[in-house]
C-alpha cells in the first residue's frame, strides 16, 4: 500500500530561498514563512509524484550519507502536509501513523535527533503589524490592519 | 520615493519637515506617489468655536485632533510606514541597530519588545546609533543607517520622547555594514540574558516576522534577510534590564 502512496511537493505559490544547510519558503497564498532543516528539506525534494517512500528513503539516506529510518521521511512528510507543502494526492496508507517528534526522539535515541527533519514556521507581519505603536484616540483612525487600544494602535 | 506636502499654514511646513524621514531632500518634480494635506485649525468665527486641525493621506483623513502634535505624529508614522513598505531597493525591518566595530547588531522585535532601551545601552557603552526603528537592508545584505532621534518612553508615558544618539553619549553610523549579530530579545523583568543560538534559517524567520514589505515582496525579503544571516550569529532569548544584556552582548563580541 505505502508503495502507492506517491508524495508530491507543492511548488506553486512558493518563493524559495536556499541556505547552506536549510530551506526557507514563503507560502504567498497563506503569508507563511517556513525554515526548513536539511532532512526536512530533503524529503520535500525528493517529493516528485512519482518515487514511493521507501525509495525516498534510500534517496535521503544516501544525501546525508547516514541510514535513514521510514519513520523519520514519514515525520517529515506529516509536517510538510500540516504546513501545507505536499499537494493533496492519494490517502497516505494506514500503518503510516502519525508520529510525534518527541516520540521518534524516544524510539531512535538522542544521537538521531541530528537528522529528525523540522520545520519552524511564523505567519509574516502586515505592513502596520511591523511598525511601532502609535498613540490614537477617538478622532485618530489607525492604520490598517491595527485598532485603537488604551491609547495606542495595535 | 517622492511625497507631495499641502498646508494651510506656512508655518506648518517647517513643522512637518522635521518629521520626514532622515535623509530627505527637495524634489523638483511635481508628480509624488502619495500627498499629505495638513489644514491647521484654531479659532473658529464664532465666540468659543474652536476648528479642529486635520490631517489627510491622500483623499482619505488620517487623523483629526485639537494638538497639532497628534497630526504631526500621525504624519511622520504615515510616512515613514509608507517608505518602508514601498522602498524599491531596499527592505525595512522592524527593529534596532547599532554598529559595532564595523559590523551591524540588529535587534528585531514588536513595538515595546524593548528595541529602544537596548540601543541606548549600546550606544552608551561605545556603539555607534544606526536606529531604533528600522534595519534597512540593501539586496547584500548590508544594513543602511536610519537614524531618526532615539524614541524614548519615559514614566510609563505612551507617548515618546526624542533624544539624539548624542543624548547618549555616541553618534550616529553614515555608511552600510554587514551584519555580525542578530539579537531576537525580549523584555522581562527579572530575566537573565542567556540566550540560546540560532540558525541562520530561524535567524531569517525572525527578521521576516518583522520586516514591513514582507507580505508584498517576499521573494526579494528572503534574498536579503538570507544574504544578512549568512555573514552573522543569531541569538534569542529573554533578557532583564539592558544594562546587564547591553555588556553580555558586547563581551559576546569580544568587548
Amino acid at each position: 500500500m505505502s508503495e502507492r502512496y506517491l508524495p508530491a511537493a507543492r511548488r506553486s505559490k512558493l518563493v524559495v530561498s536556499e541556505l547552506a544547510d536549510e530551506v526557507l519558503v514563503y507560502d504567498t497564498e497563506a503569508h507563511r514563512a517556513h525554515c526548513l532543516n536539511r532532512t526536512a528539506a530533503l524529503v520535500w525534494k525528493s517529493c516528485d509524484g512519482e518515487t514511493p517512500v521507501s525509495r525516498i528513503v534510500e534517496r535521503v539516506g544516501g544525501q546525508l550519507s547516514a541510514p535513514v529510518a521510514e519513520d523519520v521521511v514519514w515525520l517529515a512528510l506529516d509536517q510538510l502536509a500540516e504546513f501545507d507543502l505536499l499537494l493533496p494526492t492519494a490517502p497516505r496508507p494506514a500503518a503510516s501513523s502519525q508520529i510525534s517528534r518527541r516520540k521518534m526522539l524516544r524510539r531512535l535515541g538522542i544521537t538521531a535527533a541530528v537528522s529528525l527533519p523540522l520545520i519552524t514556521s511564523i505567519v509574516s507581519p502586515t505592513a502596520a503589524q511591523a511598525q511601532s505603536d502609535i498613540p490614537c484616540n477617538e478622532n485618530t483612525l489607525c492604520p490598517e490592519g491595527r485598532s485603537c487600544i488604551a491609547g495606542l494602535c495595535e | 520615493m517622492r511625497f507631495g506636502v499641502r498646508v494651510s499654514e506656512a508655518e506648518a511646513l517647517r513643522l512637518l519637515a522635521e518629521r520626514l524621514p532622515p535623509g530627505w531632500r527637495r524634489a523638483s518634480s511635481t508628480s509624488v506617489d502619495r500627498i499629505f494635506s495638513l489644514v491647521v485649525g484654531g479659532e473658529g468665527r464664532g465666540r468659543g468655536v474652536r476648528r479642529l486641525n486635520l490631517l489627510y493621506a491622500g483623499a482619505a483623513r488620517a487623523a483629526r485632533s485639537r494638538d497639532l502634535n497628534d497630526l504631526l505624529e500621525r504624519f511622520e508614522s504615515c510616512v515613514q510606514l509608507y517608505v518602508a513598505e514601498h522602498a524599491p531597493r531596499r527592505v525595512f525591518v522592524h527593529a534596532g541597530v547599532v554598529g559595532w566595530r564595523g559590523r551591524a547588531i540588529v535587534i528585531p522585535g514588536r513595538s515595546r519588545s524593548g528595541k529602544t532601551t537596548l540601543v541606548a545601552e549600546l550606544v552608551r557603552a561605545g556603539a555607534v546609533y544606526y536606529s531604533d526603528e528600522y534595519a534597512v537592508f540593501d539586496g547584500e545584505g548590508r544594513v543602511h543607517p536610519y537614524a531618526r532621534p532615539l524614541a524614548v518612553r519615559e514614566g510609563g508615558s505612551l507617548r515618546q520622547t526624542r533624544r539624539p544618539a548624542e543624548a547618549f553619549g555616541g553618534c550616529a553610523g553614515t555608511g552600510p555594514l554587514p551584519v555580525g549579530l542578530l539579537v531576537a530579545s525580549l523584555y522581562e523583568r527579572g530575566a537573565r540574558w542567556r540566550p540560546r543560538p540560532l540558525s541562520p534559517g530561524e535567524a531569517v524567520l525572525e527578521m521576516l516576522s518583522n520586516t514591513v514589505p514582507a507580505r508584498r515582496s517576499p521573494g526579494r525579503a528572503l534574498a536579503a534577510l538570507s544574504c544578512a544571516a549568512g555573514t552573522a550569529a543569531a541569538l534569542a532569548g529573554s533578557r532583564g534590564e539592558a544594562v546587564r544584556a547591553a555588556e553580555a552582548i558586547l563581551k559576546s563580541l569580544g568587548a
